[in-house]
Order: structure tokens, then sequence, then C-alpha cells
């Protein structure tokens, strides 16, 4: 049996091993919404699930119920009346037949245990560039089995690697405010651009980059609001949130320009799990800043359409910036949002073609 | 002040404003050399540093129609300045305030701030804006405003001076800010 899997890692078709196909799974805006089941002469079932995504019940396509499903909070005791037409159930997630266990692209879980079976493949907090402050505010963490930190009626984990971050407000002492409820709803507004590697090997597509930002990023803490101003830009969210099935948009409003500066920096934090430092560094005879810090702590520079308008001092920072990271033994990195002049962009690249460290 | 951008728009010719804001400068902390160094740097137009001289600056200003070159007020800590023909009449000289301290920008701010008034009183200079988020407006440059039919940018800056024969001086919304007003330059302050 062989299984194929969209961009954004969902299982669209199980193949049998004979080159016929079995079962089809179809999805819109990244929700799962059908199966078309029993092969070439099969049907579709809708689905109808919970707030979770949790698929409660199936129906034909007369619009008849054909399947309805019971589980606990944790996924466990599941029960479906009728000839299940699909595996997919908790969270929208596969359930294997033989094991019991839920995939969920990073790790499997077991419902009957509410645990996963294999620790969180991301960096624990306490050695991360989150750091102590995120563990002291959701202990949970701690647990590196735990699901969605012990809230499965509220949380889901898309990708079975780690809950969104915005989630630790509701485990601070403080509790989340409507602002944070807010900030939670709009957050995956946004996208950021081309990211250049100065003075190392390769520069991935932008497609792929776009798609790992959206994916780390859709769970952006406050000042990660949306601050795409173009259509082209506005586009390009929608194109990215349809390419690898990830949360939301909505429309993009207009910000000043110090919300553009915070978000896109923000943006640039959540996807490379870093954080915001604004760390004055040196190079040779000139100074710039590090805007970011990355997880392993790489200097990150982040910029926009503004930096094509001086390329001499653009130039110059890049130099700064590599300069400063090769110091410490780091490697530097440019993040440049959509709509960068071209300039600019090749100026970074060819910095990062000549540059030997 | 990150994303920071001050702007003076004046008349040439270039080798001598140039000169002035150098002698200006330097009697208050800020040099033409790398104090660390002495060298003094030049750029060329996509950044890579060339070592240069007074002279050197002032003999490229003659003829380029964009010089770039740093400015120091500590020991590899510059400020990236350069000085552009937009037309026959008029020079902008631009400074970056990226990665500079509120202090640092500061001290940089009231001296070319001093410099715009000595240049507005002489006729010499008509136009001076220092804009926090400069780096940021997609789609404005203050190009647009002090030169062209822009009648305001997308948001109010922190400081801009105009003199007083600026044929845009009531374009700016006066409350908004604390004006000043010396001899031929006028100054509005931002009061946030």
């Amino acid at each position: 049996m062989d299984y194929l899997y969209d961009l954004a890692s969902h299982e669209i078709a199980e193949v049998a091993s004979s080159g016929s196909w079995n079962r089809a799974e179809i999805y819109s805006g990244g929700r799962h919404v059908a199966t078309y089941s029993g092969g070439v002469s099969g049907t579709t079932y809708f689905t109808h699930p919970d707030w979770l995504g949790t698929e409660r019940a199936r129906t034909n396509t007369s619009g008849s119920l054909y399947e309805a499903c019971t589980s606990l909070p944790f996924g466990d005791w599941l029960t479906c009346s009728g000839t299940d037409p699909s595996p997919m159930h908790f969270t929208g997630k596969e359930r294997d037949p033989e094991s019991s266990l839920d995939y969920f692209g990073a790790r499997f879980y077991a419902s009957n245990a509410g645990r996963f079976v294999t620790p969180d493949p991301i960096q624990h907090p306490s050695q991360s560039s989150w750091g102590m402050e995120t563990l002291l505010n959701a202990p949970q963490r701690l647990n590196q089995y735990a699901y969605v930190l012990n809230n499965p009626l509220s949380h889901t984990d898309p990708t079975g690697d780690e809950i969104p971050v915005w989630e630790s407000c509701e485990y601070s002492r403080q509790g989340c405010s409507a602002t944070d409820r807010e900030s939670q709803r709009s957050s995956a507004k946004f996208i950021i651009g081309a990211s250049l590697t100065l003075g190392t090997a390769g520069v991935a597509g932008e497609t792929g980059l776009f798609a790992r930002a959206a994916v780390y990023g859709r769970g952006l803490i406050t000042a990660a609001i949306a601050y795409l101003l173009t259509p082209r830009g506005q586009q390009n969210v929608v194109n990215l949130t349809q390419a690898i099935g990830d949360y939301v948009t909505g429309s993009v409003s207009p910000v000043s320009a110090a919300e553009v500066g915070a978000a896109r920096e923000a943006a640039v934090a959540a996807s490379v799990r870093g954080k915001i430092v604004n760390m004055k560094v040196f190079g040779a005879s000139t100074s710039t800043e590090v805007d970011v810090l990355g997880k392993a702590g790489e200097y990150i520079g982040v910029g926009g359409p503004a930096k094509g308008r001086s390329l001499a001092d653009f130039g110059q920072k890049l130099s700064a910036l590599k300069d400063a990271a090769k110091q410490v033994g780091t490697t530097a990195k440019y993040y440049l949002e959509l709509g960068t002049s071209q300039a600019a962009i090749d100026l970074a690249k060819k910095s990062w073609v000549t540059i030997t460290w | 002040m990150r994303h920071g951008w001050v702007y003076l728009y004046e008349s040439p010719p270039a080798p001598i404003r140039f000169e002035e804001l150098v002698d200006q400068l330097r009697h208050n902390g800020i040099s033409l050399a790398d104090p660390g160094t002495g060298r003094v740097i030049r750029l060329s137009t996509t950044g890579e540093q060339i070592l240069s001289s007074r002279e050197d600056i002032i003999g490229e200003l003659a003829n380029a129609t964009e010089v770039s070159f740093n400015l120091y007020f500590a020991p590899s800590d510059n400020v990236f300045c350069s000085i552009r023909k937009l037309n026959d009449e008029t020079l902008r000289e631009g400074y970056s305030l990226d990665g500079k301290t509120e202090e640092e920008s500061q001290h940089i701010i009231e001296n070319l701030t001093r410099l715009f008034c000595k240049r507005a009183e002489n006729g010499a200079a008509f136009g001076f804006v220092v804009d926090k988020y400069a780096e940021l407006h997609r789609e404005f440059h203050w190009d647009d405003f002090f030169l062209w039919d822009t009648n305001s940018p997308p948001e109010w800056p922190m400081l801009i001076g105009c003199s007083v024969a600026f044929h845009k001086l009531s374009n700016i919304p006066a409350q908004l800010y604390i004006r000043e007003t010396v001899g031929n330059c006028i100054l509005f302050r931002g009061t946030g």
C-alpha cells in the first residue's frame, strides 16, 4: 500500500500495490471536507467535523447520514457506526488501523494514553532561544510527550511538533487578554520574503521558504499583525495558504510604518524561532544592527522594499553583518520582504556568492 | 534610531556643502575619518568600502551624481551619508540612522538641524526631515514632497523643517507640532 501526500503533508490518496487507488481525500482551505472511497466505482462521503476538526459524521451524496463517530477528549474510545470509509478521525488525522495510533506528521499519537509516543522533535524550550521565560509561563512544556499542553478541547497540533507560540498566554499568570484573543485570530496574516543566507551555500526556492515561514509562524504573537499593504502581497498570502493548507487569512488592513517594522521582525523571529534583539554590531569600519537572533545564534537582518533606495548603504550593512557574524563564529542572514527591489536582492546574492568566510 | 533617515534638501555646489558639513560636525565629535584607524571611507554604488580622503570625496562630488561616505562618532561606529544631485538646482544629503541608539541619533539630529538652519539662513537649503520610519514607507520618498507633486506623506515625521519661502509650508499640519522659527528656518518638532 502506498500513500500520496500533497505539499501540505495531507494524505490525499491511498494506492494499492497494483497501482489502483483505494481512496482519495479532498481538502479545501486546509480542512478535510470529503472522502472518495471504494476505488473507481466508489462514491463520495462528506465530512462533518467538530470545532477541532475531529470527524463526527459523514453523509453520502444524497445527504443521508452514513456514519456517526464519538470519542473522548483525547481522541480515545473512538466508536463509529457503519462501515468506516476513511481513517481520518481525531482532529482530522489518520488513525492507523493496526496500531490505533494517530499520524500527526512529526510523530505518532496514542489516544488511549493521551500522549505522543515519541518526544517533541522541536528542541526543548529550556535550550531554545525562547528560553526559560516560555518554560515558566507554560511548565507543561517540560513534558515532551504531552498533547497540546493537556488541553485537547481548545487546541490542536496540526504537525505534531509544537502548539502555537501564542498559546503561552493561556498558561501565564495573567492569562489571555481580549487583545491576545484578537491576535490569535488574526495571526498568520503575514508572510516573509526571500531568505538569503550570506556566506553559506544554497538558497532554497522561495516557495519552500514561504511555506516554512508560514508553518512556523502561524501562531504568531501579538506584534505580528498583517503588514502586507499591496494587492500583490495579499495575493501571496492567499497562495501561500492554499499551498500549504495552513490557516487563515481574511482582509489585510493598512497599518502604520511602525507596525510594519515590528510585524516584519516578529514574523521573521517566529519563523526562525528566534527573538528580536536590535543589537548593534561592528564590521570593518562600520556598524549595523542585528534585528533578530536566530535559534542557533545566527545574526539576522530584516528589510523591505526601501532597502533598494540606497544600495550603497545596504551593501555596507550586508558586509558589516557578515563581518560581525564571523567574529562570533555564526552565520549571517538577511530576510527581505516581498516587493524588495531586484537590485537589492541581487546585491545580497552577489555578496552571498563572492564572500568567502 | 531604527529605520530612520535624515534628509536635507539644498542647493549646489556639492563640494562646498560637503566641506561645510564636515567642518560643522567635526566640532561636535563627528568626524570624516574613523577615529580608530584614521581611515576615510567612501562607498561604491553597491556598498564596497573604498579607501579615500577628503580631497578624493570632493573630487568625486564635482563629477558624480551621488557620492556616499561614512562619518564617525566612535571607532568603527559610523553614520552613512550620501550627497545626491537631484537636478541642476537641488542636492539631497541623506543620513542613515539605522542601528544608532536614541542618544546617538539625537546627537546627530541636533547637529544636522543646526546645519540646516544655518544654510536656510543663507538661502542654501529649503527642506529638512527626520523620519524614524523612512525605510518602511514602501511607496513614498521625501523627494516626492520636497521636490515633486506629493502634498503630504503617508505619515508625518518627528521633525520637519523648511525655509520660510518653501511653497508647501502651509501643508505641514501645525497642530501636530511645536513650531520654532529661527530666522529663515522653520522647524516643526513632533509633540508625540
